[in-house]
C-alpha cells in the first residue's frame, strides 16, 4: 500500500540513489566546459522528471539559494577581465567572453550539485543509513552521517524561530545597515549553537539509556534488496560515468 | 481598538488542504479570550498569521482599523506581544537581565527607563537571581516565564499567549492569571490559546473554539451563553 502512493525516484534503491549523485556530481567537478555540464543538467532533470520528483515545490523551496547563484553568475561575469569583449562601453570591458564562460560554468555546476542532491532527498534518512550499513560501512559512522542529515533541518528551524523571536521583539532587519545586521545575526547565532549542543546532550543521554553500542553487531527488521533495474543503475553508472570521463575529458 | 479577522485562509506551501478555512472572529481590547479546539485544528497556525510569521492566503488581520497582513513582524511585534509554544526558541540574549531589556531597547526607551522596567518584571517573575545567567541554564518553567516577562515587558495592546501554562506550577500558574487581570484592567486584550480547561473558566471571559479551521462556537463563560459559528 505504501509502495503504492510512491514515485518511481522514491522506488529506488537508497544504494542507486548514492551512486546516480555521486556520479553526476563527480561529472559536475571534472568537467569545465559549460556545453558538457549543460548535458550533465538536463541529464540530471531528466531523471528527476522521469522519477516524478517535485521539481517546482523544490525550486520554490531553494529561491534564496537561485538568487545566490545568480548573484555568483553576476560577479564572476563581471570580475573575470581576460577575453575577447563581449560587451564594452568606449574603453570600459564590462564582460568578456572567458568571464561569460567560468560564469556559466560555476551556476551550472552548482545547479547540478543542487539538483543531484535532490535525487537523494527523495529518500528516507533511515534507508541511507541501513544502505550504508549493508556496505559494511561502520554503524557508528552511518549512526553519525545520519544524525547530520537528520539534523540540518531542525537547525534551520532553530535558526528560523529565534529570528522570527527577535523580530516579533521589534528588530527591523529590513532597515537596518549591513554592519547592524550582521551584529544581529551574530548575537543570533548563540541560542542556535546553544540549543543545538543541547539536543545534542539530551540525545547522547537517550541513547546511552537504550543502551547504544552495548553490542558488537546490530540485528535488522527490514533488509534492502536491490531490484533489477537497481542492478543496471549501479552497473550503468559509474561505467557511464568513466566512459564520459575518457571521451570528453 | 478591536483585534479583528476577517475571512482568513490559509494553507501550508505544498498543500492542497487549508488549514484556515475563512476564519473570522473578533478579539476585544481589555478581555481575556480563550482560543481552544482539538490538536491540529490549527490554532498555532492563526497564532502564527496574526504575528506575522505565516501571511494568510486571502483575508485580512484589523487592529484599530489597519490591516496587518502588509506589516513586517517587528512592526506586528510593537502592538501585539506573542508568547510561543516552545520558549526555548524566543531567547536568544547573553543574560536573562538582556533577554527582557531586548524589546524595550528597541521601542526606543530612555536606558533609565528600560533599566527601571526590566527591574520590575525581574522582579514579578521572580527572575532576580538568575538576572546574570544565561537564559538557556534555566528549567523550562523559568524560560517561559522569562520569555512571558521580555513580552509583556513591552505592553503591547494585544498578547497572545500559545499554552503558557504549558510548564508552570500551581503557584506560577494562579501569578499568571492574577497578572493577565491586572492588564486585562489596564486595557490590554489577552488571547489565550489553550488545553487547559481550568484556566481558561477562571480568567478567561469568552471561549472561541476553533474546529476544522474556522470558529464554529462562542462560549460567554460568565453566562454560559453559546453563540454558533461565531464567524458568520
Amino acid at each position: 500500500m505504501e509502495q503504492m502512493n510512491k514515485t518511481p525516484l522514491e522506488c529506488l534503491d537508497p544504494r542507486s540513489k548514492m551512486m546516480m549523485t555521486l556520479c553526476i556530481s563527480t561529472l559536475a567537478i571534472a568537467f569545465s566546459r559549460p556545453v558538457v555540464l549543460f548535458g550533465i543538467l538536463l541529464f540530471c532533470l531528466l531523471i528527476l522528471l522521469a522519477g516524478k520528483a517535485p521539481v517546482k515545490l523544490f525550486l520554490q523551496k531553494i529561491r534564496a539559494l537561485l538568487y545566490l547563484i545568480l548573484f555568483l553568475f553576476i560577479i564572476q561575469c563581471v570580475f573575470v577581465r581576460e577575453g575577447e569583449p563581449l560587451l564594452q562601453i568606449d574603453s570600459l570591458i564590462i564582460i568578456t567572453r572567458l568571464g561569460m564562460e567560468i560564469a556559466l560554468s560555476v551556476v551550472l555546476r552548482l545547479l547540478i550539485l543542487v539538483f543531484s542532491g535532490m535525487i537523494l532527498a527523495s529518500g528516507q534518512v533511515r534507508d541511507y543509513l541501513l544502505a550504508l550499513v549493508q556496505c559494511r560501512v561502520p554503524y557508528e559512522l552511518a549512526f553519525m552521517v545520519m544524525m547530520v542529515i537528520r539534523f540540518i533541518p531542525l537547525l534551520r528551524q532553530d535558526a528560523q524561530d529565534v529570528f522570527y523571536a527577535a523580530q516579533m521583539r521589534g528588530t527591523e532587519l529590513e532597515k537596518v545597515p549591513f554592519q547592524k545586521k550582521l551584529s544581529i545575526l551574530l548575537r543570533l547565532l548563540l541560542p542556535i549553537a546553544a540549543g543545538a549542543l543541547e539536543r545534542v546532550r539530551i540525545m547522547s543521554i537517550a541513547m546511552e539509556t537504550r543502551m547504544f553500542r552495548a553490542y558488537s553487531g546490530r540485528t535488522y527488521h527490514r533488509i534492502l534488496t536491490l531490484s533489477n533495474f537497481d542492478k543496471t543503475i549501479l552497473l550503468l553508472f559509474p561505467v557511464c560515468t568513466l566512459a564520459a570521463g575518457l571521451l570528453l575529458g | 481598538m478591536d483585534l479583528i479577522l476577517e475571512n482568513l485562509v490559509y494553507s501550508y506551501p505544498g498543500s492542497r488542504q487549508a488549514i484556515l478555512r475563512g476564519l473570522s472572529a473578533k478579539f476585544s481590547c481589555g478581555a481575556i479570550t480563550a482560543l481552544t479546539g482539538l490538536n491540529g485544528c490549527g490554532k498555532t497556525t492563526l497564532v502564527k498569521n496574526i504575528v506575522g510569521i505565516l501571511r494568510p492566503k486571502s483575508g485580512r488581520i484589523l487592529l484599530g482599523g489597519s490591516d496587518l497582513t502588509s506589516l513586517s513582524i517587528a512592526r506586528i511585534g510593537r502592538k501585539i506581544g506573542c508568547l510561543l509554544q516552545n520558549p526555548s526558541c524566543q531567547l536568544f540574549s547573553p543574560t536573562v537581565e538582556e533577554e527582557i531589556a531586548y524589546g524595550l531597547n528597541n521601542q526606543g526607551l530612555s536606558r533609565a527607563l528600560v533599566r527601571k522596567k526590566t527591574d520590575y518584571y525581574l522582579d514579578y517573575f521572580q527572575l532576580s537571581p538568575y538576572r546574570g545567567r544565561f537564559p538557556f541554564h534555566l528549567s523550562r518553567g523559568e524560560k517561559q516565564r522569562l520569555v512571558l516577562a521580555a513580552v509583556l515587558a513591552m505592553e503591547p495592546d494585544y498578547v497572545l499567549l500559545d499554552e503558557p501554562t504549558a510548564s508552570l506550577d500551581a503557584y506560577w500558574r494562579k501569578n499568571l492569571g492574577k497578572y493577565l487581570r491586572k492588564i486585562q484592567k489596564d486595557g490590554c486584550g489577552v488571547i489565550l490559546v489553550s488545553h487547559d480547561s481550568d484556566f481558561v473558566e477562571e480568567y478567561a471571559g469568552v471561549e472561541l473554539i476553533m474546529e476544522q479551521g474556522v470558529i464554529s462556537k462562542e462560549i460567554n463563560l460568565a453566562d454560559g451563553r453559546i453563540k454558533n459559528g461565531a464567524d458568520e
